[in-house]
């Protein structure tokens, strides 16, 4: 565990430098805490390099792990209230966020996200879905679209 | 001159190559995983990576999976992928899912002719309100028409395998109750030769992995009379397979001699062996509990040697469990009359090691107990109570519920309810003798 006043630098897909209290990332994103552990992150020079994550997701993402640092005492319903409103965001962002939660192995959003689209499929109808999902190219022959929709009409 | 050209060549290495050499030190010391995308491109949801999509499909029941199928067709393979199926079945059922829910059925008593079967909303929670828990209330099962009278009735339920359930009645049948999916076996037609009897059949279900199949193996005892007795002439063990969806005779030896209390109330599949209990007589007529058991990948019986668990048949009752996530097989003991009843719980530690029985605990006195039906999770036993009440015990708290659903004359059987995407279908032949069923909303 690092101490809570050093910082440590975040560098976005667009080159733009975060800089973060190591604290807050350690705790929340498996890698770099290994990488904090093992000894291969240094303190005057290095900058961890994200090139998969754009600066307006590494900010959010950054926002995620500093609030739930700080707010981990709060009670469960103040926390997930926040963590709707903190999701509240187009499918596209949402699918930023879960490749980065991935990224950097940040189990809590990672689990937070999946569950978020889970309740975005569940209970509708496979149009809906697709709207809600972003979905254009479903990948489908027109033929097969057809069958499953004469198959199965109570799921579209 | 060429010396020089080469040593200018070597130093024009040297320059090009160091630093770049030097920035992959440093990125590999910064080693993170490399991502598939590009940095500004949008993703799409349906060109995530497998893994994450699949973590998102797993968390869902497997009715909406059904539908899930048709959205796009990445979707559609990764539902499809056996990996999957076999992934769900473990990830839904233990890691998503808080509560656990039951498959009950109650056999047909005299006064009612049909069996009742249905699924049960069980959560050991209820008293907290928790918005974001699943929640099935019970539901009830009309069989299909073709199905639903008087002649046809279940009256033991073995599973789940892997979200598989068999119901043994007329006719057997192998259920997939989260797909609704219902497939009656086909009747054995070995005929019974020398005017033989069978007086009972012992029946046992499980899965061989080898060959992906789902087996249901009887053992019947023939009976011939003989200046006006009966006598046990032999015995005989058949297969159904559903890969074949046919009955075979089996050559595999009884370890005789032995005989079968009866079918297990508690589905006991342990490393692929289901398992009887059964008992052996001593030189002077002493009876003693062993288990028999048959290995569903090579179709053949084993005989285990059980401690003296229990001082006598009439006393103690002893019920054959699966024990540690079905790794082990266990027997649960308890006296047969007291009002208040302490049970003690044995395990053998090591499968293959007849000698490795011991006793892991016991617990009570418990007033509610009477009879086991199941076993859900780990250490919550279902019981029956004197009142014929399903009541669910938890032996670590000593919590007790009582689930509200009654029986009469010992008709209650209940498995723990698991969801699977497995389906049942093999082949055409098969496909039309599978009928898919609904359950309704009871209350």
């Amino acid at each position: 565990m690092g101490s809570p006043l050093k910082k440590i630098m975040l560098c976005s897909s667009e080159k733009e430098i975060f800089s973060v209290e190591e604290q807050v990332m350690v705790q929340h994103s498996v890698i770099i805490n290994n990488m904090i552990e093992d000894g291969s992150y240094n303190y005057e020079e290095s900058k961890i390099p994200l090139d998969c994550v754009d600066s307006k997701t590494l900010k959010k993402v950054i926002d995620y792990c500093t609030y739930h640092t700080h707010h981990h005492n709060d009670n469960q319903e103040d926390l997930e209230a926040w963590d709707a409103q903190f999701l509240n965001v187009d499918s596209n962002g949402l699918y930023d966020l879960l490749m980065a939660a991935n990224y950097l192995e940040i189990r809590n959003l990672l689990d937070l996200i999946y569950r978020t689209i889970k309740n975005m499929i569940k209970g509708k109808k496979i149009d809906e879905i697709r709207r809600i999902l972003n979905i254009k190219d479903h990948g489908f022959t027109p033929e097969e679209e057809e069958q499953n929709r004469k198959e199965y009409p109570h799921f579209y | 001159m060429l010396f020089l050209y080469f040593l200018v060549f070597l130093l024009f290495l040297v320059v090009i190559l160091l630093p770049r050499k030097s920035n992959e030190i440093l990125s590999s010391k910064l080693a993170l995983p490399r991502a598939e995308t590009r940095p500004k491109e949008k993703i799409s949801i349906e060109h995530l990576p497998e893994e994450l999509l699949s973590n998102i499909l797993s968390r869902l029941p497997s009715k909406e999976l059904q539908k899930c199928k048709f959205v796009c067709k990445s979707w559609f393979h990764i539902i499809k992928d056996p990996h999957f199926v076999t992934n769900y079945y473990v990830v839904y059922n233990n890691h998503i899912v808080t509560n656990h829910d039951l498959f009950v059925i109650g056999r047909p008593f005299p006064s009612s002719k049909k069996t009742f079967i249905s699924l049960l909303s069980c959560n050991s929670n209820d008293n907290i309100t928790n918005k974001n828990k699943e929640h099935v209330p019970s539901k009830v099962l009309n069989p299909p028409c073709e199905y639903n009278s008087d002649h046809e009735y279940w009256t033991e339920i073995m599973g789940p395998c892997n979200g598989i359930y068999f119901l043994e009645g007329k006719p057997n049948l192998m259920m997939n109750p989260s797909l609704g999916q219902f497939k009656a076996l086909p009747e054995s037609h070995f005929a019974t030769p020398f005017g033989g009897n069978s007086l009972m059949d012992y029946t046992g279900f499980g899965f061989d992995p080898k060959t992906n199949d789902y087996k249901v193996v009887v053992i019947k005892d023939l009976w011939i009379r003989e200046k006006g007795e009966e006598h046990l002439g032999w015995w005989r063990t058949e297969l159904y397979s559903l890969n074949s969806n046919s009955w075979r005779k089996l050559d595999a030896v009884l370890p005789l001699p032995i005989e079968i209390w009866s079918s297990s109330r508690v589905y006991t599949l342990v490393n692929n062996c289901c398992h009887w209990l059964g008992y052996v007589e001593d030189e002077l007529g002493k009876r003693k509990d062993v288990v028999l058991a048959f290995d569903m990948v090579n179709e053949t019986f084993r005989k285990i040697h059980v401690p003296r668990v229990r001082d006598s048949r009439e006393e103690s009752s002893a019920t054959l469990v699966p024990r540690d996530e079905s790794a082990r097989i266990g027997v649960v003991v308890h006296p047969v009359r007291a009002n208040e009843k302490s049970y003690d719980v044995w395990v053998m530690k090591d499968y293959w090691n007849q000698d490795s029985w011991v006793k892991v605990y016991s617990v009570g006195p418990v007033q509610v107990i009477s009879t086991l039906v199941g076993i859900c999770g780990r250490d919550q036993f279902l019981w029956k109570n004197n009142n014929e009440e399903l009541v669910m015990y938890e032996a670590e708290s000593g919590k007790v519920k009582c689930l509200q659903v009654f029986g009469k004359n010992d008709s209650l059987r209940a498995a723990r309810y698991m969801e699977s995407i497995l389906s049942l279908h093999r082949g055409n032949e098969f496909s039309r003798q599978c009928v898919s069923i609904d359950w309704v909303h009871d209350r």
